[in-house]
């Protein structure tokens, strides 16, 4: 109960750390997620729905990409990104910029890999279907992204979920830079390291509690599309 | 010589084909194969005998593995091919005819022919088995197509309902002057709609 009012008194009082925290953790999951969602549905569909050569390499790919680990995608994110890698002339390392790019990197493989299994058990029926009736195939996709709709809200969920929770990728290409790129998990390692366990703990609660408001939002709006 | 001639450009030809999975024939027709242009076809077997092997390899979603098919362009750019077990789009009846590409004047009217007008704005998921069948039908109909290829379009349909689906095919035919390609199991369904039948058993074409 205590440590609910600390939290409290640390979420509202003068010093706004926390808001601060808070607010570029929800900044940053919400621009990966709507970025990887936007990259990685379409793309999963077009993988799920269409024949070409080389399809089943790139499932495998993708599957195996669901897993990968958040440091690895932050260190591929921080040669990308660092002063001597391809993209090193925008100057995005240890800013917000560098974080999504790498959240991204964990987020589109979870949106497409998703996707494309749920709509591997329907693709054939529907592009039968859709030959039969003459459906044009530029219009067949985004029929096919109509027709699962009702899974997207999990798939972003699950995405969002992934975003929120990870701290390698966070860690290594935002350097848990205070008031600029320290997110809630970045934070929490910091406070364990320094031994303050209240403030780690405050701040794992208010994790969980944002990711279960995350998630009961998006059963809300499975609930409310049926 | 005129007709003749017309006849042999629209009509279909296939020459020894054959098709297999993963080493097994599932069809294999040495002879020759002619579907004649505005004929009707049934093509009737056991299960697994390669009904629907053959009207995929017609309609194209399937390549011989040797042998040839000989289809007009004519007939490929107007073919109409309903699969066995069509995909109902989660929206409503109305909707999904109009998917097809007519507008909704045009898909009410086949609806009310098809006995599905109290349907038309239920979604077509929550439909009955042989209503589905009739609104799957009702897509492939609304437009006119010069070669039709339907497997097994009443295998969910009641005794009335056949003969409904018949009556309404029999006008469908006679307005376009499309050449039909079924697969069935109902004879009756067959001797109404069809002038030739062909048997087939274990990929193979058969006699009665
Ligand atoms: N993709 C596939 N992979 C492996 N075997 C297949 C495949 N498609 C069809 N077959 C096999 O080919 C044979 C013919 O199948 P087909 O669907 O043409 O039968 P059918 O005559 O339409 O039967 P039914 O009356 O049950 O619809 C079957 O034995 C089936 O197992
Ligand atoms: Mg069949």
């Amino acid at each position: 109960m205590q440590t609910f009012q600390e939290l409290w008194q640390l979420l509202t009082g003068p010093d706004g750390e926390l808001r601060g925290i808070v607010y570029t953790t929800l900044r940053l999951c919400l621009t990966s997620t709507v970025l990887s969602a936007a990259l990685g549905i379409p793309g999963g569909a077009a993988l799920g729905l269409y024949r070409f050569p080389g399809r089943k390499f790139l499932v495998r790919i993708c599957r195996t990409l669901m897993g990968l680990p958040p440091v690895l995608a932050g260190l591929a994110a921080f040669f990308l990104l660092s002063r001597s890698g391809p993209l090193g002339q925008y100057k995005l390392l240890y800013s917000v910029g560098a974080m999504v790019t790498a959240q991204i990197m964990l987020g589109v493989p979870i949106a497409a890999g998703l996707t494309q299994s749920v709509i591997a058990s329907s693709a054939e029926a529907i592009r039968e279907t859709a030959y039969g009736i003459g459906l044009r195939r530029c219009r067949l996709l985004g029929r096919t992204l109509h027709e699962c709709r009702k899974s997207f809200v999990s798939i972003v969920c699950l995405t969002f979920g992934q975003c929120l929770s990870e701290v390698g990728a966070a860690q290594i290409c935002g350097g848990n830079i205070a008031g600029k790129t320290r997110v809630m998990t970045t934070a929490i390692v910091l406070e364990t390291n320094m031994g303050d366990f209240k403030m780690a703990g405050a701040l794992g609660i208010l994790l969980l509690l944002i990711s279960f408001g995350i998630m009961a939002l998006g059963a809300w709006g499975v609930r409310a599309d049926e | 010589m005129n007709e003749l001639h017309s006849i042999g450009l629209n009509s279909i030809e296939l020459n020894s084909i054959q098709k297999s999975y993963q080493g097994r024939t599932v069809l294999d027709l040495p002879e020759s194969l002619t579907f004649l242009q505005g004929n009707r076809y049934a093509l009737m077997g056991p299960n697994g005998s390669g009904k629907s092997t053959l009207l995929r390899l017609i309609a194209g979603l399937l390549t011989p593995d040797s042998g040839s098919i000989m289809l007009p362009d004519d007939l490929r750019n107007n073919c109409g091919y309903l699969p066995q077990t069509p995909y109902i789009f989660d929206t409503s009846v109305l909707s999904n005819v109009t998917l097809a590409g007519c507008d909704k004047k045009a898909a009410r009217d086949i609806l009310v022919t098809m006995g599905l007008s109290a349907l038309a704005a239920q979604n077509a998921k929550t439909l009955s088995g042989g209503e589905k069948q009739r609104l799957c039908l009702a897509r492939m109909l609304i437009r006119s197509h010069k070669l039709l290829l339907l497997d097994e379009p009443i295998s969910a349909q009641d005794r009335s309902s056949v003969e409904l689906v018949a009556n309404v095919l029999e006008t469908y035919l006679k307005e376009t002057d499309c050449t039909l390609i079924i697969a069935t199991h109902t004879p009756r369904f067959a001797e109404l709609l069809c002038c030739e039948i062909i048997h087939l058993e274990n990929g193979k074409r058969s006699e009665a």
